[in-house]
């Protein structure tokens, strides 16, 4: 186990380095000037000359990559060019917001869909099932923003149960940052719960067809026995890996969320660099969600080896 | 032997049921029918299609024409969906919209599709060339898809052809390491095996024997980047990160819907349900397709 695990995040090594050579590099091949896209088209030569020192583009690729990784490895993300704050401070300060929303979302995903994927893998073809596919298929269709208009609509202006939007730090009112965080976790739930419900629903079917499961039956198991003892625990690889792969979209959901929600998180962050046009925020930015996304799924693939005692590398 | 024969006979000899010519009417029917899931996804898809194409002549004006004496109309006989804060005709709007849109997500698809399947071939096919390829589509492919489209955004500026290419970019790793699978499989079944001892050259393993074999799980991707290209064309505008606010489509006129959407909530609504229900119909149909051509499924109905 020991052994996996360390070869494992050994592999994480080289995925992070393509993403730090390719969030460097981006700002090379793209046409035009760097100084000149960071500082944008009105600014004066001077200004220009000024970013163009600051970030060293004066200097050769390869000793700006050099300079930029060490800085990078020593965990210094550069410094905004708007707020001239040092990114891993900002980061770290919206930080919060963003990891409730995205464990919130998460949670909110998998109770609504897994037990309802696995009912419909148990009566597959009856009614249930079938609305079912239908309304996983069409809400995996809504985009997520839609979806989020939608659910404030009726729960925020229509039956004012729940605040429009904005965000309560825990620390405050904690009843508040709950209740605050309902819509934006449903809204950025929903979504994915769509994805998993409907791997749940293909892989217990997979499973419900094997011949383990009709010598349970057989044998006289009772019929959850036989569907959360037997089958999930088989069924549950699947499902474990489309919630890691879906991660990626769940953070690009996050971002979304924050924006019609009103949530000072990572995503505002986001947008707010864009319209500053603040590239060294927006390369931390890409950098710290992308090792997010590789150490959930570094998770997840030790999550597999206690779920299923037969995986070795 | 003597009393098979008579058996055989009388089964010859017994009159025949009634057989009626089945029309290609009733034929297609059945067909359309078995395949219930591609007929819709199909027929929606083709409506939608044919919608934006034909808005020329579906009563539209000028989507970009301003109108400041009628701005913020509800939807009425001469605005079918109303208008928004510059007076702008929104049916005409959408439809327009409609094109950019599905143009959109149909130039992801098709850009993707090729380049990915020409990496994944090369990653398959060239061994020392696979590790590198693997581990810089796996860097990508581990950046979020909004993420990586919104940085890309931020540093060329909007246009029509930077969406584009930024959407293609997160796609086409997908669509690659598809490939590279399906391909490395293949070329361990025993008619790849025997091409290669009869001494075929590599092209024609490649595009006689290889490529054949790709076909399908490239077609049921492809549907999908389509569907998922156009929801990240309208996050993108709907951030103002996406297609540039002169040309009109369905994420840029929700953009424009959105600060008004307490009090005009149609202004996000119509092409959000015209965005949903195009969506919806590739996704059925690219399930329809998967159904339709994976043999195990066929298997288990």
């Amino acid at each position: 186990m020991l052994r996996y695990a360390l070869q494992r995040i050994v592999m994480t090594i080289p995925v992070m380095a393509v993403v730090a050579v390719f969030v460097f590099g981006l700002l090379f091949v793209t046409p035009g000037d760097p100084a000149v896209v960071i500082a944008g088209e009105q600014a004066s030569p001077e200004e220009v000359q000024a970013i163009r020192v600051a970030m060293g583009f004066d200097q050769p690729f390869y000793v700006q990559f050099g300079l930029w990784a060490q800085r990078l490895l020593s965990g210094d993300l550069g410094t905004s060019v708007f707020s001239r704050e040092p990114v891993a401070e900002l980061i770290a300060q919206r930080v919060g917001p963003t990891l409730s929303l995205l464990f919130g979302g998460l949670i909110i995903a998998l109770l609504l869909s897994v037990p309802f994927g696995i009912y419909a893998a148990a009566n597959r073809g009856k009614l249930f099932d079938r609305a079912f596919t239908a309304v996983t298929v069409l809400n995996f269709s809504i985009p997520n923003f839609i979806v989020g208009y939608l659910l404030v609509s009726i729960f925020a202006l229509g039956l004012r149960w729940l605040p429009v939007q904005g965000y309560v730090p825990p620390d405050r009112d904690f009843g508040a940052y709950l209740l605050g965080m309902i819509l934006p976790c449903l809204t950025l739930g929903m979504g994915f719960a769509s994805l998993i419900a409907r791997v749940t629903r293909a892989s217990m079917l997979d499973v419900l067809s094997q011949d383990f499961i009709r010598t349970a039956k057989a044998k006289g198991a009772d019929r959850n026995r036989i569907l959360f003892a037997h089958a999930l625990k088989n069924a549950s690889i699947p499902i474990v890996t489309i919630v890691g792969l879906g991660f990626a979209s769940l953070i690009g959901g996050a971002v979304i969320t924050e924006s019609i929600f009103a949530i000072p998180g990572l995503g505002r962050l986001t947008l707010e660099a864009i319209s500053h046009r603040d590239y060294p925020v927006i390369q931390g930015l890409v950098l710290v969600f992308s090792a997010g996304y590789v150490l959930v799924n570094l998770a997840v693939d030790l999550i597999y080896v206690l779920l299923d005692p037969r995986i070795r590398y | 032997m003597n009393i098979q024969i008579d058996g055989d006979l009388k089964l010859a000899m017994a009159p025949q049921p009634d057989r009626k010519p089945v029309s290609h009417i009733r034929k297609s029917w059945a067909l359309a029918r078995r395949y219930s899931q591609i007929t819709f996804g199909g027929t929606l898809l083709l409506i939608l299609v044919l919608i934006s194409i034909l808005a020329p002549v579906l009563g539209t004006v000028d989507p970009r024409a301003m109108d400041t004496l009628s701005r913020l109309r509800p939807p009425s006989a001469a605005h079918w969906f109303g208008t928004d804060m510059l007076g702008r005709d929104l049916y005409s709007r959408v439809l327009y919209g409609g094109r950019n849109s599905l143009m959109i997500g149909f130039s992801v698809m098709v850009i993707s599709a090729f380049i990915g399947t020409l990496i994944g071939l090369i990653s398959a096919y060239i061994r020392w060339l696979d590790g590198v390829i693997m581990r810089i589509m796996d860097g990508l492919m581990s950046v979020p898809s909004i993420l990586l489209a919104i940085a890309l955004m931020s540093l060329t500026g909007a246009s029509l052809t930077t969406v584009i290419t930024a959407i293609s970019i997160i796609e086409i790793p997908r669509i690659a390491r598809l490939i590279r699978g399906t391909v490395l499989s293949l070329r361990e079944q025993p008619y790849v095996e025997a091409a290669i001892t009869s001494g075929s050259g590599p092209f024609r393993i490649i595009f006689r024997h290889l490529l054949p074999g790709t076909v399908s799980p490239l077609i049921i991707q492809s549907t999908y980047v389509w569907a998922v290209a156009m929801i990240i064309e309208t996050m993108l505008s709907f951030i103002g990160a996406g297609t540039p606010p002169t040309i009109p489509s369905w994420g840029n006129i929700m953009s424009d819907g959105r600060a008004l959407w307490q009090v005009k909530p149609y202004m996000v609504f119509i092409p959000g349900v015209f965005l949903t229900l195009t969506v919806l119909a590739i996704n059925v149909l690219g399930d329809g397709l998967r159904d339709a051509f994976d043999p195990r499924i066929a298997l288990r109905k």
